[in-house]
């Protein structure tokens, strides 16, 4: 600590000080660096050692500067950050520097809202598209799973085959009956082509509807009559380019794509514009699609 | 010459002397006005106040000496202090300082931080403070006297 000559220009003028007034006690705390510097005339001096004697020690005196450290280095950890000290030094800026600093504060407030309004535009459009999204998710309409009609109508041709009385849910020789049937079936959800007789050396066993959850199969049931081979002839709504591509092939004007499986042959052709036709059996892919033609034309 | 920029009269010396000693000065200035205000926020409010004042002096105030010129922010912050202090709120008392500074009169904390830790004479606390001499030094006698408690930093 430093202390200052009472002559020192600025200072106003001295109070008058005696220290017969302080307690003793007071007189310790009062003039406890002073003493120890060596500052206090001989008359204090002597006051302050008798002083000292009752209500003080020599540690007391250490403790005091350890403390009286800790203290100021405690303070020192307080000062002005930069934006105080701008908030001063503006007091005495220059009109050319006032309107610099006036200018930059208003570009930086410009800057600072232009961010803000962003930030709450996209904070309020992520939320409207967030809160869209689970809107959807929960409300809107369910998408319906793919239907892999490839490999669901060769099980379902296979399964038939195996028991080819079990699974029509319209058995009929009666190609009439099988068309109203198919035509008067409620809830098949798309047009399908009627199909016409066979023709000699095939018999019409009856129809069934599959429903699948994703699709409903119109299924008619044919049996050769020479060895009661089963051919099957699906049609459901859909369109040929969602099959996988293959061979394509024409008969009598109708274009069809082939494929095989290790059981069965099957061709797929475009029955309507929006209705797919599958005949499967075990003929090969040609006479399959003959006889297709023949029931659909 | 007044106010350095607002009157169109610019003094670039006096601008120096602000931005230069004043500044340096402010420090102290904040450190004493936290141990008054026991709140940051506010004590940077007080220097501001002061400083607003000193401002028109500036001229005379360049040509006082540190600790003369010390004196007189210290007065002029004190009467800032005395026109802003029930409007202020106290930062939280967790902060060992707060906490220190709160077990002590505002006469007894502010005669610590004047002598003790912005170094001015108990003379010129005193002054600062509008208290006769005895008077500040039984102040800064408690003050002390509680500072043999002191422990923490904030």
């Amino acid at each position: 600590m430093s202390n200052l000559p009472a002559d020192q220009p600025g200072l106003e003028e001295e109070v008058t000080y005696s220290h017969s007034e302080l307690k003793d006690e007071e007189l310790v705390y009062a003039h406890i660096v002073e003493y120890q510097n060596n500052e206090l005339d001989a008359t204090l001096t002597e006051r302050y050692r008798q002083s000292l004697k009752s209500h003080g020690s020599s540690e007391m005196l250490q403790k005091f500067n350890q403390t009286r450290g800790s203290f100021q280095v405690a303070l020192r950890n307080h000062s002005l950050d930069e934006d105080q000290l701008h908030g001063l030094r503006v007091l005495v800026e220059d009109d050319v520097a006032r309107a610099d600093h006036e200018a930059a504060d208003i570009r930086h407030l410009g800057e600072t809202e232009f961010k803000g309004r962003f930030f709450r535009a996209f904070s309020l459009t992520f939320l409207v598209v967030l809160c869209a999204a689970i809107g959807w998710y929960f409300f809107g309409p369910k998408k319906k799973p793919a239907f892999d009609a490839l490999e669901t109508l060769v099980y379902e041709a296979v399964v038939m085959e195996e028991d080819p009385e079990g699974r029509l849910q319209f058995p009929s020789n009666n190609m009439t009956e099988v068309r109203e049937y198919i035509g008067n079936y409620a809830g098949l959800g798309f047009k399908a082509p009627l199909p016409d007789n066979p023709g000699p050396g095939y018999v019409v066993d009856g129809a069934t509807i599959i429903d699948y959850e994703v699709a409903r199969i119109v299924t008619i049931q044919f049996s050769q009559a020479v060895d009661d081979q089963k051919l099957f002839l699906f049609m459901y709504e859909g369109l040929l380019k969602q099959l996988p591509k293959s061979d394509t092939g024409k008969v009598d004007g109708m274009v069809y794509r082939a494929y095989s499986d290790d059981r069965v042959n099957i061709v797929a052709w475009q029955a309507s514009e929006t209705v797919v036709g599958m005949m499967i059996g075990r003929n090969g892919a040609v006479e399959l699609a003959r006889f297709a033609k023949k029931v659909t034309k | 010459m007044g106010d350095v920029a607002s009157k169109g009269s610019f003094n670039e010396e006096l601008a120096i002397f602000f931005e230069g000693k004043m500044c340096e000065e402010a420090d102290f200035a904040y450190r004493a006005a936290y141990a008054w205000t026991l709140s940051r926020q506010a004590a940077f409010t007080c220097v501001q106040w002061a400083y607003k004042e000193l401002v028109s002096g500036l001229e005379e105030l360049s040509k006082l000496d540190t600790f003369p010129l010390r004196q007189r922010i210290m007065k002029t912050l004190w009467q800032s202090f005395h026109k802003f202090q029930k409007t202020h709120k106290v930062d939280p008392g967790k902060a060992p300082l707060v906490q220190f500074f709160s077990s002590m009169s505002l006469e007894a904390r502010s005669a610590l931080v004047l002598v003790d830790v912005c170094g001015l004479t108990p003379h010129g606390a005193a002054v600062v403070m509008g208290l006769d001499e005895v008077q500040l030094r039984r102040e800064l006698a408690q003050g002390r006297k509680s500072l043999m408690n002191f422990s923490g930093m904030d």
